[in-house]
């Protein structure tokens, strides 16, 4: 039976890829149900612009993309080679 | 009293430490982790403090408040942790230099007097030296690393012993209780505080050190000597409002480094160096809420950094590298290790039910109460940026991401039991915070698991994760590459020394050209300069261990100018 066969490396990454995908859905998910749940809790809000709804997802997906891709324009600048001080 | 003394914890180490020596190797092991939980009880039974007038001071030995057995007390139990985690290495060295380490730390805690203080503060730095003596598969053994972090240290406790003088002289005596800025000596005690609690600019020792030593040695050294300089912070800069500003660029300036880096263990130092600035922003703000959060978050993070330290040595134990670009895949060998650091990763990342999320949001409440708006917003925003790196970074790179085809066996069993329970902390601490709120010094009534405070952080990580799947499917996400980051360091390990010779060399040449008076001497006193610190000279190793000795030299003769 094919079933039974030893998977090929690309029938193993097809497999793998499916896995990453189901899981992104869930993160998604979830994600969106975060966002609901606070039109359901009562909120209590810290200052007045973090009373906007769904400020920490907008905040945590801004800031995380900031940092990478800010890290990532710092990087000519301060790259060197592995070895540059010597020790 | 001299019974007394014997069951200080510190007395107790140091003997421990010694008897290593002694001992056949199978006993010293077990010494070396019955040890510190021996002196975990003597930290509990020890009478409330001893004082007493010698040479002309007012001493107090030891002062065994609330605060110093919260610290003392974690102290003793990721020492513990640490040494368990020591024993494949099996190196006598490792389980003695622990135990001092260890010994020290606590024996500082528990100080009641800035002399004292000084004493154990230097010890910690002698007691962590043979830490760093190991021959690093990818760096080697540097004896140049090894100056550099000692010639810190040392300048830590020059500057601390410069303040001491500075207070006794004004007649404000030894005692180590508030200290703040604006007393005399303030500035030279914290500046000597800020080294070891890696402040911007004077931070680099960490990530240049810390990398180099053995799995266990890493362990250890990332558990003692930074959170010490917390405690110190607490205990002396409580609301001393610099510590705001310098506490927000801690918990952001490292993150970018961390992005960047390939070296998984450096990444963790940065990331180290991130977490301390959360800790700075409490003591800045010093509310009750704030210094009890800044406590609180001190004892989650020796552990939870712990593991993702140990679960990064079990790689290096087993793969001989924590490159990155040398990593991938290795969830397959080494599963339980993997399981472990995710534990480390989701504590950190302030996971609801784990317990970075239980500590660091007390020191984000009290900024908001304080009205600190900018200051919250700041922690937020470092806070996806822990996300990134010790949260998916470190066990994506190493566990997961391309496979590297490397092959290797799960980690032995003592570590796998280190971290097992140190994981098992983590986890304790987030279900049951009171456990750890009972312990702290001024009693905050704080109450994490509320509906909106979960909600509002399950949003902050769920998209910041999502920001990360979209950047790493779509190719944004910077790719792993071998290199050296110029950080601050660069001064010191490359443009001074760099310049001092350029300087030497165009002096020679105005010098010969002209015949001037001037440039003979000037001349003349670079070489002096290079006899007393360059590679060649009587005290330096290299040009950059040169001019830091004579750094300490002139602040040595201005200490013992006062003294005089």
């Amino acid at each position: 039976m094919s079933s039974e066969a030893p998977k090929t490396a690309g029938q193993e990454d097809a497999a793998q890829e499916r896995g990453v995908r189901l899981a992104i859905r869930i993160l998604l998910a979830l994600g969106l149900l975060s966002v609901l749940a606070e039109f359901v809790i009562h909120r209590h809000t810290e200052f007045g612009f973090s009373a906007l709804p769904g400020f920490y997802a907008l905040v945590g997906f801004a800031a995380y993309c900031a940092i990478v891709l800010g890290a990532k324009a710092l990087r000519p600048l301060l790259k060197r080679p592995e070895d540059y001080y010597g020790d | 009293m001299a019974t007394e003394l014997w069951l200080h914890p510190a007395s107790l180490l140091y003997l421990a430490a010694a008897l290593i020596w002694l001992l056949p190797k199978a006993g010293g092991r077990v010494l070396a982790v019955v040890a510190p939980l021996g002196a975990l009880a003597a930290l509990w039974l020890l009478p409330g403090g001893l004082s007493l007038s010698f040479a002309g001071l007012d001493w107090e030995f030891w002062r065994a408040d609330r605060l110093a057995r919260l610290f003392g007390t974690v102290f003793l139990l990721a020492g513990a942790l640490g040494l368990l985690y020591a024993w494949p290495e099996n190196n006598r060295r490792i389980f003695s230099a622990g135990l001092a380490y260890a010994g020290s730390a606590v024996g500082a805690t528990l100080a009641g007097d800035l002399a004292t203080l000084f004493l154990y503060w230097e010890l910690t730095a002698l007691a962590s030296l043979p830490l760093l003596i190991y021959r690093h598969p990818d760096y080697g053994l540097s004896l140049n690393a090894l100056l550099r972090y000692f010639a810190l240290q040392i300048l830590s406790g020059l500057l601390l012993l410069y303040g001491i003088v500075e207070r006794e002289l004004a007649g404000l005596g030894l005692g180590f209780d508030a200290i703040g800025l604006d007393s005399p000596g303030g500035l030279w005690i914290l500046l000597g505080f800020g080294i070891k609690a890696a402040f911007p600019l004077l931070h680099n020792w960490v990530q240049d050190a810390y990398p180099r030593a053995s799995p266990a040695g890493t362990v250890l050294l990332s558990t003692f000597t930074t959170k010490l300089a917390i405690y110190v912070l607490i205990r002396g800069f409580a609301g001393t409002d610099i510590l705001v500003p310098i506490g927000v660029v801690m918990t952001l300036f490292p993150i970018f480094y961390a992005v960047l880096e390939n070296d998984l263990r450096r990444v963790l130092a940065y990331s180290l160096n991130n977490q301390l600035g959360f800790m700075v922003v409490g003591v800045g703000i010093g509310t009750p809420l704030a210094l009890d959060g800044a406590a609180a978050h001190a004892f989650c993070h020796i552990l939870y950094k712990s593991l993702l330290f140990m679960s990064m040595g079990a790689v290096l134990f087993r793969t001989g590298t924590t490159k990155a670009t040398e990593l991938g895949g290795l969830y397959r060998s080494m599963p339980w290790t993997a399981r472990f650091c995710i534990v480390g990763s989701a504590s950190i990342s302030a996971l609801p039910l784990l317990s970075g999320f239980v500590s660091k949001s007390m020191i984000m409440a009290a900024a908001v109460y304080e009205g600190q708006a900018w200051v919250w917003v700041a922690l937020l925003i470092a806070s996806a940026g822990v996300l990134d790196h010790s949260g998916i970074k470190v066990p994506f790179f190493a566990f997961f991401a391309h496979d590297s085809g490397r092959r290797v066996d799960e980690a032995p069993r003592s570590m796998l039991l280190a971290m097992a329970i140190t994981a098992a902390g983590c986890i304790l601490i987030g279900l049951a915070p009171g456990l750890l709120y009972a312990l702290l010094p001024l009693g905050s009534d704080y109450h994490p698991y509320t509906a909106d405070h979960v909600v509002t952080q399950m949003q902050l990580l769920l998209f910041a994760g999502l920001a990360f799947v979209w950047l790493f499917r779509s190719g944004r996400y910077p790719d792993e590459v071998r290199a050296a980051n110029l950080d601050f360091d660069v001064t010191y390990r490359r443009w001074i020394p760099q310049s001092v010779l350029a300087v030497e060399g165009g002096l020679a040449q105005a010098g010969g050209r002209l015949g001037a008076q001037a440039g003979r001497l000037a001349q003349s006193l670079l070489a002096g300069w290079r006899r007393v610190g360059s590679d060649t000279g009587a005290l330096g190793g290299t040009p950059a261990v040169g001019w830091m000795t004579a750094v300490f030299l002139l602040l040595a003769a201005l200490v013992g100018g006062w003294l005089v």
